[in-house]
């Protein structure tokens, strides 16, 4: 039978791995000092606490406000491993949440994170990247990236990363590239998309795709893509098993056949069968995106010519489920039977 | 007081006399303990109450006193911790304290060890060792009193006559003697050599010894059983003793209050004041309930983040395609309109070249019929001009006619050099005779010159002197013919004015040729 006494010792440390965490508001406080204390054991558990923390949003806004990240901008730089890890799984948790997010980009933890890109522990680029991805959902976000100059070291990257990696990569090109693509086409971006589409990995071909799609937006980017001589690629993708990748890869020909080049070396490369054969698609996406290429070609004459017989598909289409694919066939059918 | 005596058993392992065994017990008879328990445990071992030195036998001699050693007594008072070194015990023997009187003994009996054992290991130190005092000596002492006259004895407490007894407070206080008188103190110290003298009476009055016959000296011999060893040094043994302090009064027996009230009997049953399902349901509550928040928070941000990424893709879709579909209107636009520049360029060209043509065709119209009547005209022109030309007509005019006319001017010049010539003649004439008559005349000097005269005569000077040429004759002419048109008649004037002129004319070919003979010269 156990004493009704009150022990004198106190209760057993059952996480001896976290800091122990303080009551109410001030938990944070409290962990924010620790993790700028000289023990490194004691860094370590205030980070094991802090990891759990973050998962709340207002603790992340209260964290943000006391100033937390810049004692995890300094403890970035620290020379223990696991101290590193800890700090971007942190910094990659409060990167999903917006309020972190904002206050990444006032606090320029985009900068301190570069240092990190060529962490010996892969565990930490890791989160890194996905710090990254994640920051770069928001426009501002991937403003802030274009901005401080990675995308260079970003591309760069692209080559010498393992898969995984290069899956997260990839995921923030292709935000970034839609808010700003000069820099990257200058840094040789296309052709690095290039070999990744022949990637075996289908993950990483579907999201070399987007990339791509991102990437063909400019005018530049057309021209560059029609110069790789990507387009054949491309169109060899459209027949690939899986449907992500047939609808980026259907997505990227639609802003690559824009131009009068892209047309004609899409229809050159005989695109317009597979792309018939992907408006009966399960995704919508690739529906859409299909509809859409063949709306490009079709103001090519040649490409008119062809689509004359099929325009019975396209109205079929019309009663489609998505208002988009509506749309989209409706405007396909105008443009093919449009007389100059 | 009990007094115990009693020899200590004999330690094997020590080097030690043989000391024999006490009839009594030993123990510290201040405890009471353990003395019979002490010995009836192995006599062997060295467990050995050290005994309180009685002081009281002097008739008997005193068993000699083991040395201290580690008790296994529980008196704390005799318990004297000896080192292992302590093998050397030098026996002690009370004897020099038998000397002693008895009145003169100090509370208790203190047994020292002697010296030679360790004195750290006594119990105390002392700088200078206690012993009894000796009785009935004076405070002062006044007198050279031979001590060893008087009977020192040292006695016990209880039997000292100075020593109070029974109840203090009916005391009949003796006055404490003063200074006593010198004739008490007289008497006083006859009395005492009175009986100091009583006694060596008696001394000698006692049967002693006879003397030893010469040669022969009497030695003390030990004639008991068991040989006593007497050694010049006295044998001390130091013994201590201590009362336990509160002894005396027993433990107090526990009050226990009398019962008063009710009896009541109350039993606590396993699991009545502990149930451990009810204690740790709030800590389970507790761990349980963070462990699940913190995992429902881990779960609903990725469920979130999952939605925010499905609606992000969506919206991307859509994004794209409409973005594709501007870029694609943008496109057609473009094409449209550059189509249309284009064909408007052209159209602006064909309409150019139309005008340019008709243009031409007009400006070609024009110079035709410009041109048409352009080449009589130049004709007529020319011919105006008097580009076409019967030759032989203008053989005449440029070849016939000049001749002819030099020819004409030769003649005349003929005629007008004679002439020339003939009026020089009339003038040198005239002139001749006019200085002849102005001779004349200057003798008397009335004779005007004729206008006439003069005239011609003026008229032929210059031609005499045509060496001044030009302007002697131009000057002589001008004014000839002004004089000559006013007065003169019209045939005269014309006649001089033709004369004039001609000789105006004859000077000048005469200056002509002058000049071509300068020039061929």
């Amino acid at each position: 039978m156990a004493h009704t006494q009150i022990s004198k010792y106190l209760p057993p440390d059952i996480n001896p791995t976290q800091a122990a965490i303080a009551y109410g508001c001030r938990a944070l406080p409290k962990l924010n000092e620790e993790l700028q204390s000289e023990d490194l054991l004691t860094r370590q558990k205030a980070l094991m606490a802090l990891y759990d923390l973050m998962h709340d949003p207002e603790h992340v806004y209260t964290a943000i406000r006391i100033g937390c990240l810049e004692s995890l901008k300094d403890l970035l730089m620290d020379t223990n491993d696991l101290v590193r890890i800890k700090t971007t799984e942190v910094l990659y948790i409060m990167a999903t949440h917006n309020v972190g997010r904002d206050g990444f980009l006032e606090h320029d933890v985009i900068y301190a994170l570069s240092f990190l890109l060529s962490d010996p522990q892969s565990a930490c680029r890791e989160n890194l990247h996905l710090a990254f991805k994640h920051l770069a959902q928001l426009p501002a976000g991937a403003k802030g990236i274009v901005n401080s100059s990675l995308i260079p070291s970003l591309v760069g990257k692209l080559q010498t990363e393992e898969e995984r990696i290069q899956e997260l990569l990839l995921d923030t090109l292709a935000a970034c590239l839609m808010e700003d693509a000069t820099e990257a086409l200058a840094n040789r971006v296309v052709p690095f998309l290039k070999e990744k589409l022949l990637s075996a990995n289908s993950n990483i071909r579907s999201k070399a795709a987007q990339a791509l799609i991102a990437v063909s937006i400019p005018l530049e980017g057309k021209n560059q893509v029609w110069q790789h001589d990507i387009i054949p690629i491309l169109v060899h993708l459209l027949k690939d098993k899986e449907e992500e990748v047939q609808a980026s890869a259907a997505g990227a020909l639609m802003y690559v056949t824009v131009t009068t080049k892209g047309k004609y070396a899409a229809l050159d490369t005989e695109a317009i069968g597979p792309l018939l054969e992907l408006l009966h698609s399960p995704l919508s996406k690739a529906r859409l995106n299909a509809i859409k290429v063949l709306t490009m070609l079709a103001e090519a004459p040649e490409g008119r010519k062809i689509l004359q017989s099929h325009v019975p598909t396209f109205r079929a289409l019309k009663e489609d489920t998505s208002a988009a694919v509506q749309r989209a066939a409706q405007i396909a059918v105008k443009v093919i039977e449009w007389k100059p | 007081m009990p007094r115990r005596t009693g020899l200590p058993p004999k330690p094997s392992s020590r080097n030690f006399p043989e000391v024999p065994l006490p009839a009594g017990t030993l123990g510290c008879w201040a405890t009471g303990a353990g003395g019979a328990g002490g010995l009836s445990a192995a006599p062997s071992k060295p467990s050995v109450a050290p005994t309180s030195c009685p002081g009281n036998f002097p008739s008997r001699p005193l068993p000699f006193l083991p040395p201290l050693l580690a008790s296994r007594n529980p008196c704390p008072w005799h318990y004297v911790h000896l080192s292992g070194s302590h093998d050397t015990f030098v026996a002690t023997c009370f004897e020099p304290k038998l000397h002693r009187k008895r009145s003169g003994l100090t509370l208790g009996v203190a047994c020292t060890l002697t010296d030679r054992a360790s004195p750290a290991m006594a119990t105390y130190t002392y700088t200078s060792r206690p012993r009894a005092l000796p009785g009935r000596r004076r405070c002062y002492r006044d007198d050279q009193m031979q001590q060893a006259e008087e009977p020192m004895h040292y006695g016990n407490i209880m039997y000292d006559r100075r020593v109070i007894r029974g109840n203090t407070y009916a005391l009949q206080t003796v006055p404490l003697p003063e200074q006593p008188d010198p004739a008490e103190i007289q008497r006083q110290q006859q009395a005492k050599r009175r009986a100091l003298a009583k006694k060596r009476a008696q001394e000698e009055l006692r049967p002693r010894t006879p003397e030893p016959v010469e040669g022969r000296k009497h030695v003390d011999v030990q004639t008991e059983l068991y040989l006593e060893e007497i050694a010049d040094r006295i044998i001390e043994v130091d013994m201590e003793c201590q009362t336990d302090a509160f002894l005396d009064k027993p433990p107090t027996p526990l009050f226990i209050p009398a019962k008063t009230g009710k009896d009541v009997a109350t039993q606590i049953l396993e699991g009545e004041l502990f149930d451990f399902d009810l204690e740790v349901k709030p800590m389970l509550e507790v761990l349980v309930g963070k462990t699940i928040e913190q995992s429902l928070l881990e779960v609903m941000e990725e469920e979130e983040l999952a939605n925010l990424q499905a609606r992000q893709h969506v919206h991307e879709e859509l994004r794209n395609v409409e973005l594709a579909e501007v870029q694609r209107l943008e496109e057609r636009e473009r094409r449209h309109r550059e189509e249309k520049e284009r064909r408007k360029q052209q159209q602006w060209q064909v309409v150019h070249k139309h005008k340019e043509t008709a243009q031409k065709i007009a400006a070609r119209a024009f110079a035709q019929r410009y041109l048409a009547d352009l080449l009589p005209s130049v004709f007529s022109s020319l011919r105006d001009a008097g580009y076409f030309y019967d030759p032989v007509e203008r053989d005449i005019e440029i070849g016939f006619l000049p001749w002819l006319m030099n020819e004409v001017d030769k003649a005349m010049e003929r005629s007008m050099v004679g002439r020339t010539v003939v009026d020089m003649l009339i003038r040198e004439v005239v002139g001749k005779r006019l200085s002849l008559y102005e001779r004349k005349e200057d003798r008397h000097s009335s004779l005007k010159p004729e206008d006439g005269l003069s005239g011609p005569g003026g008229m032929r000077d210059p031609p005499v002197g045509y060496e001044f040429q030009d302007h002697g004759a131009s000057q002589a002419q001008r004014p000839l013919p002004d004089t000559d048109s006013l007065q003169r008649t019209p045939y005269d004037a014309m006649y001089m004015e033709r004369v004039s002129s001609q000789d105006r004319k004859l000077m000048e070919e005469e200056d002509e040729q002058t000049n071509e003979e300068i020039l061929q010269e």
